[in-house]
């Protein structure tokens, strides 16, 4: 125990710390536009196509924050819409022509980062490593993070009507194309920044839980944006002072946390759980 | 009170007249998919008060329509003006109905919340309903009564309810134009009446309202115009003149003999 406070005097680990609030609470809330909209497995294949993005960056450009952040958002976004042409110009649907494309990039990112001599750095980038995450990183998590917070608060009226009845929405005039663009960039962006804490493979965790909890207690689609966020910041929070002690890994601890808050709403939700009163 | 300009004209069915027009003038449309052509030349005009419906087979571009008066796509060619100006710099006059499928029902919203949506034109992004507004959803709720329900989620409500709470919002945006997307598909005999009668009601106050219909047999019943269409404009006028055997023919084929026999 001693051990452990002595851990949390110092400096790296209150700045872990806060990178779990912040990027939790961004992953959180953003997450209710992913669950709001469907689209859990669409982001979850492009969250793994960014380590290709990633690896042709440090390839081209070297080792640096900023090359990797826009290699993973030029990379989701020719994965996302490259797989949406295939789709509208040969026979296969939409999440056939997903699946191939971002299983196809993650082969080639892996082949390239093996290459490279990075081996050890792509195991942060499957599982995360929140510890390593240099000052520069954090600054950028955290402008990511305001500004998804501040874009879908200013935006929260037209961007519930359009998530719930995009039609209607494109009827009074609110630019449903540009919306749904607009969505689709700022999940990248989200992903990108929660990339370093727990990686490719389980950011998708992070950005799908805390909104499927709010989905199975409340009604108010507002709340799912804060209480994901509170959640996702809660989780992540338990998870850094569960993981030391335990000795686990902090980016699949956060991830089982959050699992395990979403199976208590799933089981004990007064309204939709399993237990809701069956007289 | 409603402000003069959004007024909704209350008045009966045919005695109904304005100066100015609220008539919806559809001019010579056409539409293309690609180089398929979904609609030629259609032309029609309307005034408020009346209901219509869009009839036509499968693959006749009723949904084509609709999307284009919602603004939903861009035609080709041709015009749509309300009251003499482009319909479409007045998005507000007009609010659609999705089909019961494309409603994502288990959606966190209530139905005050869904009807609320339907304020969104007059407030913008960063409005807050003021008591004009309150007043207004409450209206709107009350006229569809469904006041006692208003903070069910809108999963909870009976197939009925649904209808009218999305007809509230559309009362809300203070609209003379409701589109419908096949609003009786799935409907019971007397959910269709009750939905009838309605629609009537609500064309009464002054409203225009236009849904795609594809049953033959309760189109006269329900509306008093019909626009009969399969690609091109076959037949548009009061419903029973225009549902006759030659146009029925024109505009189905073979397909509509073994259908109503």
């Amino acid at each position: 125990m001693n051990d452990f406070l002595q851990f949390l005097g110092e400096p790296i680990a209150q700045r872990s710390l806060w990178a779990c609030a912040v990027i939790g609470f961004a992953n959180g809330f953003v997450s209710a536009l992913v669950v709001l909209r469907r689209s859990a497995l669409q982001i979850g294949t492009i969250s793994c196509a960014l380590l290709p993005g990633i690896a042709l960056a440090i390839l081209f450009f070297g080792l640096m924050q900023l090359s990797i952040l826009i290699g993973a958002v030029i990379a989701g976004l020719l994965v996302g819409l490259g797989s949406l042409f295939v789709a509208r110009t040969s026979r296969v649907n939409h999440d056939t022509a997903l699946s191939i494309i971002h299983t196809t990039g993650f082969a080639i990112g892996y082949i390239i980062l093996v290459q490279l001599g990075l081996q050890q750095k792509v195991d942060d980038w499957l599982f995360g490593s929140i510890m390593s995450m240099s000052n520069s990183d954090l600054w950028i998590a955290y402008g990511i993070s305001a500004l998804a917070i501040l874009s879908i608060t200013m935006l929260k009226r037209p961007l519930i009507i359009y998530l719930f009845d995009p039609r209607a929405a494109a009827a009074i005039g609110i630019p449903t194309t540009v919306f749904s663009y607009g969505i689709f960039a700022l999940i990248i962006l989200v992903l990108v920044s929660s990339l370093q804490a727990v990686g490719a493979f389980l950011t998708l965790g992070l950005l799908v839980a805390p909104a499927a909890t709010m989905y199975q207690l409340t009604n108010r689609a507002d709340l799912m944006f804060w209480g994901g966020g509170v959640i996702g910041a809660f989780g992540s929070v338990l998870a850094f002072f569960l993981s030391y002690p335990l000795g686990w890994h902090l980016g699949a601890t956060i991830i089982v946390i959050l699992g395990c808050i979403f199976l208590l709403a799933y089981i004990f939700s007064p309204k939709y759980g399993l237990l809701r009163a069956k007289r | 009170m409603v402000s003069d300009h959004n007024h909704i004209c209350w008045g009966d069915d045919h005695s109904h007249h304005h100066h100015g027009g609220h008539e919806l003038a559809v001019c010579k449309l056409h539409a293309r998919y690609g180089a398929v052509t979904a609609l030629r030349d259609i032309s029609f005009s309307l005034h408020c008060g009346h209901t219509l419906a869009l009839i036509g087979p499968n693959g006749a571009g009723k949904s084509t329509l609709i999307n284009i008066l919602a603004g939903l796509r861009k035609p080709v060619s041709g015009s749509i003006l309300w009251n003499g100006a482009p319909l479409h710099h007045t998005r507000s006059e007009i609010a659609y109905m999705p089909q019961r499928t494309d409603v994502d029902w288990s959606f966190p919203i209530t139905v005050r919340e869904l009807v609320e949506m339907g304020r969104y034109p007059a407030l913008g992004l960063w409005g807050s309903l003021n008591k004009h507004d309150c007043a207004i959803i409450d209206k709107a709720l009350d006229s569809m009564q469904l006041t006692h329900l208003q903070s069910r989620q809108i999963e909870e409500l009976s197939g009925g309810q649904q209808q009218r709470a999305f007809l509230a919002r559309a009362l809300a945006q203070e609209a003379h134009i409701l589109l419908l997307d096949e609003p009786f598909t799935g409907l019971d005999v007397p959910g269709m009446e009750a939905l009838a009668a309605l629609l009537k009601s609500l064309a009464n106050e002054g409203r225009l309202i236009i849904a795609s219909h594809h049953d033959l047999n309760t189109a006269p019943r329900i509306f008093d115009h019909a626009l009969l269409i399969n690609k091109e404009c076959i037949g548009f006028g009061p419903t029973q003149q225009v549902l006759t055997q030659d146009n029925l023919m024109a505009a189905f084929g073979k397909q509509h003999i073994t259908a109503t026999t």
